[in-house]
């Protein structure tokens, strides 16, 4: 006989490795531990890249972001040198696991998963996530649950503010909006009619960015006994409280999924990717600035130019071709030869003391087996991911002890966590043997839970 | 107000005369206004109709024919709902365009969505439903408002033992009534700039009364004062008036068009003990009624519709069979065994429909046959059927293969009207600038919502098939304006530059940048 699920939750904790849920907290978490040892818990093996958006998004449609045409939160606009484009809901043009669930009249509740801003229409109740401007916008699917939420609980807290030296403010406004969102999810679970509920809980990525040194004897910089060295795990226990909460309030033919988009490991550095590119003569400024300043303000020399790169938790990189960009120089028969060199040696970069790196390049196409909208042309993940990349430039060196934009603990991680659940016993399907699951399959998991063989076909 | 639009649903074109002499309210729109012939869908239903009357788009770019077009395989029918419906309706548009609407009773709106305004969902609600109102805290004012009357809301339902159709009239007014009295209400108390309200009591009514013209012509007196009272309160700039279709007497024949593919060849029965049982099944019911009439009324209706639907699934040998036809949309061609010859084989099929007669009478047993390429378009074409037809009165298409190509009909017995065979409804538009006492010739159905957008003042998406009725305009009028084709999907939404500043903020401090 098939499986069968009348309902299903999805609970997103963004960032979550399985290192501290799987091994390191297990014992502390009752609620989850319950649902890691009835049910099944696999390692989540995340996309390329593996950053918040896309990824949300390839659990969803379970479409590559090559297919999807969406491949971190900013892309260029036109082959534009500074313009941008910031991923937005609308620019998903695949069909999502609640579209194909709506057809067969089951209704959704959505909460923050990146990205909803501008909310969309689903067939049951939206709530956007942290890319929304401010609560003067509208943010909900229908209109009228901003006010019901509004009443609810006061003003809505999208996010908190992270790069902060404050902890203790950061602590605090945390919990404000973790607090916030379980008693929202737990007022929609219980007002609204669903047979879909999905949240993602941010506060998860937002902390372990903020106090992984505090708890990882392994990171560079690392404080024993801090104040805070409990800090992650605390916050742990809260959302399992929180959830216990949740499943307690679930019907007997609820399966449970928890899930996260990409894991977390301690950051070692960053990496000035323009500044290594100045020095290997691929990127050519007009003046080397006396300060240091974001890739946005140089003055680069266009006409002398054959890349530039951005930062974020990988490096981005942009061959400036002729006939393409703008002051495209680099022709057509030289793209791939500069592209292979550039692959070439940044696998070769090393570390401050002069360490081998693991990192890995790869010319994008190589990463994807359709490549549609504004795709970087090399992708690289830095020493495999230990090392952040910073775009900015200034400082004159190649490595920084932390982040250009500000205190950060923590890098992304390849692999996420997921758990299975049901009370009435395992379920059937999942291959629990394997080492891992891939994020591309959590859409048709959950259809499959459904009883459905429906494809993530067709029109969103 | 600037547009009231009043749903005469099932209105025909063939008794606008009669109409208009026992409706001085719809007379004096058409003497101050331009009307005609409203050409509906094909076939023409409400459910199909009226998601076309207000997207302005054929069904290949809504995804709804009849049911909703899904690529599962045959026998798989889902009565379509408003999240089938791929394209916006217009009150989404005018919302969008911050004009306060207000829509009761249009059919296939359940679930209500949301608008600028309220919604009242119409036809297809689930009898049992409590959520047909947007908001939807606006069902706790409505008291004893009723949607439909339950057992005329599944098609298939209406039970013909015991039917008392003087106390179903009986309701149907009162429901009739206390429509017009929400109406009333909400159009005082929401004072919107959009109001359409639709009528479908009329098409209940003459489905059940068509041989009793006195009881229909009641009844459009009464739908004439209340016409009246809806545009006293609304005091509307423009009105328009529209029926999804026309009537005719109910058909008394069968035509069964799959046995009809079987004999030229284009279809192939399932020998098999369960294809040859299914088969048989619906045969000996059909000699059964045929010879016992009585009997007819000791099987369940639910039985009695599912066996006379079939299961077409289990009757057709499908690895030779290169076409089929189902109930209400149409024939299709497998491309798989057609291939390249696809064309010429639809071509053949839809030749030799023409020319069918009813050796009876000699009459054509189909006023018309198209290909799908003459009607649809979008990115639904796929899945819509290959041939459509327009059956003559006479004749109720049946998809059933039966031993005789035509045969006395035998469903539905106490209907004595309905409209599959008749796509000819009405139009009326009064107001300003509009041409008066003028009759307007090829009007189609999907011509009404860019008409709407227009007489608003609002650019017409490039993508609606329907276009503006120009011809019932003083030429002093502006011309309509319609936007680039594609367009309204190209566009996407941009962060304005002092919110892309804020989320680029955020998104630096969260390390993505």
């Amino acid at each position: 006989m098939r499986w069968k699920s009348e309902k299903v939750l999805v609970i997103g904790l963004d960032c979550s490795p399985p290192r501290l849920l799987f091994e390191e907290f297990r014992d502390f978490l009752p609620n989850m531990r319950m649902l890691m040892d009835e049910g099944i818990s696999l390692p989540l093996r995340t996309c390329h890249p593996p950053i918040t958006i896309p990824a949300w998004m390839v659990a969803a449609t379970g479409r590559n972001p090559g297919e999807m045409g969406i491949y971190g939160f900013r892309h260029r606009k036109d082959y534009s040198y500074k313009d941008f484009w910031i991923t937005t809901s609308d620019r998903i043009a695949v069909p999502k696991v609640w579209d194909v669930l709506a057809r067969e009249g089951k209704r959704s509740i959505l909460v923050g998963i990146p990205p909803s801003y501008p909310p969309y229409e689903v067939h049951g109740n939206l709530i956007s996530c942290f890319i929304t401007p401010d609560t003067n916008r509208e943010f909900t699917h229908p209109v009228g649950l901003k006010t019901e939420l509004e009443e609810l609980v006061g003003e809505y807290i999208f996010d908190v503010v992270f790069r902060t030296e404050e902890r203790e403010r950061l602590l605090e406004g945390l919990y404000e909006m973790s607090t916030q969102s379980f008693k929202v999810i737990e007022y929609m679970m219980k007002e609204k009619p669903w047979e879909f509920l999905m949240f993602v809980e941010i506060g998860v990525d937002r902390i372990q960015h903020a106090f992984w040194k505090y708890f990882d004897s392994t990171h560079p910089k690392h404080e024993p006994d801090h104040k805070y060295k409990n800090a992650i795990l605390d916050y742990y226990k809260f959302l399992d409280a929180h959830i216990g909460r949740l499943l307690s309030l679930l019907d007997t033919k609820t399966t449970v999924l928890v899930m996260s988009d990409h894991g977390a490991k301690a950051m070692k550095g960053a990496f000035c990717i323009n500044e290594w590119l100045i020095q290997e003569g691929y990127l050519v400024l007009k003046q080397y600035p006396p300060e240091i300043k974001s890739f946005g303000e140089l003055e680069v020399d266009w006409s002398r130019t054959k890349a530039w790169g951005w930062g974020g938790y990988h490096a981005r990189i942009f061959i400036n071709k002729k006939g393409r960009e703008r002051e495209g120089v680099v022709e057509e028969k030289e793209y791939e030869s500069l592209r292979e060199e550039l692959v070439q040696k940044l696998g070769k970069i090393r570390g401050p003391q002069e360490e081998v790196w693991q990192t890995r390049a790869y010319q994008v196409e190589k990463l994807y087996p359709e490549l549609k909208g504004d795709y970087p042309d090399i992708m690289v993940y830095l020493d495999d991911l230990w090392w952040r990349s910073a775009g900015t430039v200034g400082r004159k060196s190649l490595y920084l002890g932390e982040n250009d934009t500000g205190p950060d603990d923590a890098v992304h991680d390849w692999d996420g966590i997921f758990i299975l659940w049901d009370k009435r016993g395992k379920i059937p399907g999942i291959d629990e043997a394997s080492s891992f699951m891939k994020i591309e399959q959590i859409a048709p998991v959950i259809l499959g839970l459904f009883g459905l063989d429906g494809q993530l076909t067709g029109k969103k | 107000m600037e547009l009231l639009v009043i749903g005469l649903d099932g209105a025909p074109y063939h008794l606008l005369d009669d109409m208009r002499q026992r409706m001085p309210c719809l007379d004096g729109l058409m003497e101050n206004g331009s009307y005609g012939l409203l050409k509906s869908t094909i076939p023409a239903l409400s459910l199909l109709a009226w998601p076309v009357f207000y997207t302005g788009k054929n069904p290949g770019k809504i995804g709804v024919y009849v049911t909703k077009l899904m690529r599962e395989s045959v026998d798989e029918i889902r009565l379509p709902t408003s999240h089938d419906v791929k394209a916006p309706a217009v009150w989404e548009i005018l919302s969008r365009a911050k004009r306060k609407v207000g829509v009761v009773n249009v059919p296939v709106t359940y679930p209500p969505k949301p608008v600028n305004g309220f919604m009242i969902t119409g036809f297809l609600t689930p009898p049992s439903s409590r959520n047909y109102t947007y908001p939807e805290e606006l069902k706790d004012e409505l008291a004893d408002y009723v949607v439909d009357l339950d057992i005329l809301t599944e098609e298939k339902k209406m039970p013909e033992r015991d039917l008392d159709k003087s106390s179903l009239l009986r309701e149907q007014y009162n429901i009739t009534e206390k429509r017009a009295r929400t109406c009333l209400r909400m159009i005082h108390k929401y004072a919107p700039d959009f109001f359409i309200v639709n009528f479908k009591g009329l098409d209940n009514v003459q489905h059940l009364f068509w041989d009793t013209p006195q009881i229909i012509f009641e009844f459009y007196q009464r739908l004439n004062s209340i016409m009246k009272q809806l545009i006293d309160e609304a005091k509307p700039t423009y009105t328009m008036v529209m029926s999804d279709h026309g009537f005719q007497p109910r058909s008394t024949k069968y035509f069964h068009i799959n046995s009809f593919l079987e004999r030229e060849g284009f279809l192939f029965r399932n020998r098999s003990l369960k294809g040859r049982f299914s088969i048989f099944s619906y045969n000996f019911g059909v000699y059964v009624v045929e010879r016992f009439p009585f009997l007819r009324n000791l099987i369940p209706e639910r039985t009695k519709s599912s066996v006379a639907i079939g299961q077409m699934r289990d009757r057709i040998d499908w690895g030779r069979t290169l076409a089929y036809a189902d109930w209400h949309r149409g024939i299709f061609v497998s491309k798989e065994l057609a291939g390249s010859d696809y064309r010429e084989i639809a071509a053949a099929i839809i030749e030799k429909m023409k020319g069918i007669k009813d050796p009876e009478t000699g009459e054509l047993v189909f006023r018309a046959v198209k290909m799908k390429e003459e009607l649809f378009s979008g990115p639904y074409f796929d899945l819509l059927p290959d041939i459509v037809w327009l059956p003559s009165t006479q004749y109720r298409i049946n998809a059933n293969l039966y031993p005789r190509l035509i045969s006395p009909r035998l469903d539905a017995p106490h209907v004595s009207g309905e409209h599959m065979t008749d796509p000819d409804g009405i139009f009326t538009l009064t107001g300003p600038g509009i041409l008066r006492n003028k009759e307007i010739r090829g009007a189609q159905i999907a011509d009404l919502t860019p008409t709407i957008l227009y007489l608003m003042d609002l650019p017409i998406p490039g993508d609606m098939d329907g276009r503006v009725l120009e011809d019932a305009f003083e030429p002093s009028r502006k011309k309509a304006t319609y936007e680039e084709s594609g367009e309204e999907e190209e566009k996407k939404f941009e962060f304005s530059e002092e919110d892309a500043k804020k989320i680029e903020e955020r998104l630096k401090g969260l390390g993505y940048l």
